[in-house]
């Protein structure tokens, strides 16, 4: 064999050696349980971001740049799978990536949608309060932090602040003060919805939206003459009704109101209130 | 200063760095990397115009800085390690006419390159998107005169020291400068004596910050009249400051 | 047509300081073929340097044409060739003399013309189009000596234009520089070939450490002393004089 033969063929076995060692040694790594490798978790195919004012430094003033090599670095991360537990680094990356473009809408608003189901719920409320802070005419930030409030922490009140917030907005969708209203109501804060429906109501320009939101008023105004009705009863009786339909029978009402929601009225026997029967 | 000649020796100059592998190399790779782009913004989930921009810009920026450090160095330590600068000296050519000579044949070659890799942005990105927001060009010229500024350090550097000594002094300044921010915050918390000396530093410095027009590329968001004004003046002034002082020292070198 | 008074030249070495060139003066008048030979270290490329205006003097005073070394009128009037002359290597021939007569803002036309007989006298006008990388060494000083005539000097100043050329390459040049003589053209020239500086020379001044040891005309020197030129040479470097 000449020596040019040689060399090509030892170049080859030798790059193609160190390919298989290469494959086998990341199958290694990212499939081996963690006790076995000594750390707590599979970090090879954990990224280590920088520190957002590290990462600024050294950026050369290219910080959008920086951003999109992190964004990408999240995508690949979060697309990738983990076979060893939570993303742990989500957070953080979200985090250096809004630090170094806190125009970056998209990254809110990925990571709002992300996070609570990864089990960062209140990672996500901290994007949305940064997001709110850097993009202050963007409705989608009080928006997807109400969604937040609402899905992952059944946070009622919260969620129904941040739709007030996103309804001032430019360009928010006309229901999004709706869902306000929506949301005051499943907090039991039943006259703040009143206002809010009746707001919505004179004000809207959609269809849609006065139509709701004028079932919704109709719908309270029902609610709050049946709790008028049992206090009546109450102060008759001494106890609280068992149902509407008592307070028919006990001629304190006519008859109990059809919401046009199409919902029924109940009444807890033990404290009076008037809720919307389970369906 | 007679104009003719200064435009010989800047002629002489660029064609002179034209012929550099090492640029040629510098500018295909920015190509590359710029066309490579493209994939990056592929997997970036709907955020190609973005990707396609701020990568494309950091590498303009990055390998226009890299001739700037490698060939604005060797500028004048080459011709007096080759002796040509004997064939120039012994002319009637004055020592600030070869200096400005020397400096504006690598900024034509700067420029060359700057547009070479701009349109093969430009390209990329309209191919892409089919639109380039006005911001793109005010970036690619602010890149291109951040560049100049520094060949006008680097230039500076190599007429007293080695150029491996001056490439490592223009990168420090180049980190400095765009570092000023985090100095003034520095020197607004900082006790009086060294809030002198940081202020002194930020305003020494280049303040390479100000020609960093690539991060509102991707919102679309020019510079108004004032900026660009502003951006101009300093560029004008501090180049020339640093070019006098060149000149200054470059006049005592003897060979 | 150049005067040097009391021309003092010193280099620091680390903490040394070195006197290379050590109270010089000489002159050299119009139409005149003067020679400086010296051994290696003596301080000759030093003084041709500090006449073209690459160095300055610590002390004394160079006119060309009685202006000061080193002004653009004074490198107007000279004609400059270092020793081991170097060129763009991204130029070919032709290139660097219009480079070079650019420096001079040489009308185009008349540079084009000036090019093209000066590339023929120095035996350069098949190479024209090569480029200068390519050039042996005989054709750089050949090159060289082109540079040097491209504005007409009053002054040609040549440092070693024979080092390292060949024979016929030095025949070649002494033919050359023996013709401008002839035309009446003033040339100073260092040299450590005597033979050459002998048959060239009006007049040749031995430097020994940045002194002048000997000055005269060669063949006036060579009667005083009895001696042939290099015999001198030796002797005034060894001190024996």
């Amino acid at each position: 064999m000449t020596y040019q033969r040689f060399t090509l063929l030892a170049v080859f076995v030798f790059l193609g050696l160190s390919f298989v060692a290469q494959i086998n040694y990341d199958s290694w790594r990212r499939y081996t349980p963690p006790k076995l490798i000594g750390i707590d978790y599979n970090v090879y195919i954990e990224p280590q971001p920088l520190s957002p004012s590290l990462a600024k430094a050294v950026s050369f003033g290219s910080t959008e740049f920086l951003a999109d090599y992190y964004w990408l670095t999240l995508i690949q991360y979060y697309g990738g799978g983990t076979p060893n537990g939570k993303y742990r680094k989500l957070a953080e990356l979200f985090n250096v990536v809004t630090d170094l473009s806190p125009r970056f809408v998209q990254a809110y608003q990925t990571g709002l949608i992300i996070l609570p189901g990864e089990g960062f719920p209140d990672e996500a409320i901290a994007l949305g309060e940064k997001g709110k802070k850097s993009l202050p005419d963007s409705w989608e930030m009080p928006y997807y932090t109400g969604l937040v409030y609402h899905i992952y922490k059944k946070d009622f009140v919260s969620a129904a602040k941040e739709f007030q917030i996103a309804a001032t907005k430019k360009d928010a969708p006309p229901i999004t003060q709706y869902f306000a209203g929506i949301y005051y109501k499943e907090a039991d804060q039943r006259q703040l919805a009143y206002q809010i429906f009746k707001t919505v109501h004179e004000t809207t320009k959609d269809d849609f939206v006065r139509e709701r939101s004028g079932k919704q008023l109709l719908h309270l105004e029902m609610t709050f003459f049946l709790e008028d009705a049992v206090a009546k009863y109450r102060q008759q009786f001494g106890r609280y009704p068992a149902s509407p339909q008592d307070l028919v029978t006990k001629k304190i009402i006519k008859e109990v109101p059809v919401s046009p929601l199409g919902v029924g009225f109940a009444i807890d026997t033990q404290t009076g209130a008037v809720s919307e029967a389970k369906r | 200063m007679k104009y003719k000649v200064l435009w010989a020796i800047t002629l002489n100059t660029f064609r002179e760095t034209l012929r550099d592998k090492l640029l040629y190399s510098l500018v295909g790779f920015a190509v590359l990397v710029i066309a490579a782009s493209l994939l990056a913004g592929s997997v970036s989930l709907g955020q190609d115009a973005r990707v396609i921009q701020d990568f494309s810009l950091t590498a303009m920026l990055v390998f226009l800085l890299i001739i700037t450090y490698f060939i604005g160095t060797q500028l004048v330590f080459k011709e007096v390690e080759r002796k040509t600068i004997y064939l120039v000296l012994s002319k009637p050519v004055s020592r600030e006419t070869f200096y400005l000579g020397k400096f504006f044949g690598l900024c034509l070659t700067i420029l060359v390159a700057g547009l070479i890799m701009a349109a093969m942005f430009l390209i990329v990105l309209y191919a892409k998107t089919h639109s380039v927001p006005v911001a793109a060009y005010f970036a690619v010229g602010a890149i291109i005169l951040e560049a100049w500024l520094l060949t006008a350090v680097s230039l500076l550097f190599s007429s007293f020291t080695s150029p491996l000594s001056s490439a490592i002094y223009t990168f420090g300044v180049t980190l400095i400068g765009h570092g000023s921010a985090t100095v003034w915050l520095l020197s607004q918390k900082a006790s009086p004596v060294m809030r002198g000396i940081l202020e002194g530093v930020y305003y020494l410095f280049p303040n390479l910050e100000k020609f960093n027009l690539r991060n509102d590329v991707v919102f679309n968001l020019s510079p108004d009249g004032t900026q660009v004004g502003l951006i101009l003046l300093y560029f004008v002034g501090y180049t020339a400051f640093l070019l006098i002082l060149g000149v200054a020292v470059f006049r005592k070198d003897e060979f | 047509m150049l005067t040097i008074r009391n021309l003092t030249k010193q280099f620091y070495q680390r903490t040394d300081e070195v006197t290379v060139v050590n109270n010089l003066s000489l002159t050299v008048k119009k139409g005149q073929v003067f020679g400086l030979i010296g051994p290696n270290g003596a301080g000759k490329t030093t003084t041709v340097k500090l006449i073209a205006g690459l160095l300055f003097a610590d002390k004394g005073r160079i006119t060309i044409g009685g202006f000061p070394a080193g002004s653009l009128e004074a490198k107007r009037k000279i004609g400059f060739m270092n020793e081991n002359p170097q060129f763009y290597y991204h130029l070919k021939a032709r290139e660097v003399l219009e480079f070079v007569a650019d420096l001079f803002e040489i009308d185009k036309e008349l540079a084009s013309k000036k090019i093209k007989a000066l590339l023929k006298e120095v035996g350069l006008q098949d190479a024209a189009e090569l480029a200068v990388r390519k050039f042996s060494k005989g054709m750089h000083q050949r090159l060289a000596f082109a540079v040097a005539q491209i504005n007409d000097p009053e002054l040609l100043i040549l440092d070693e234009p024979l080092d390292g050329l060949d024979p016929l390459g030095r025949l070649d040049f002494k033919q050359m520089i023996l013709k401008l003589k002839k035309s009446g053209a003033t040339i100073f020239f260092s040299s450590h070939i005597l033979s050459d500086v002998e048959e060239i020379c009006d007049e040749v001044a031995i430097l020994h450490k940045g002194r002048i040891i000997a000055q005269g005309a060669p063949k006036a020197l060579v009667k005083s002393s009895k001696q042939s030129l290099e015999e001198l040479f030796v002797r005034s470097i060894r001190n024996e004089i």
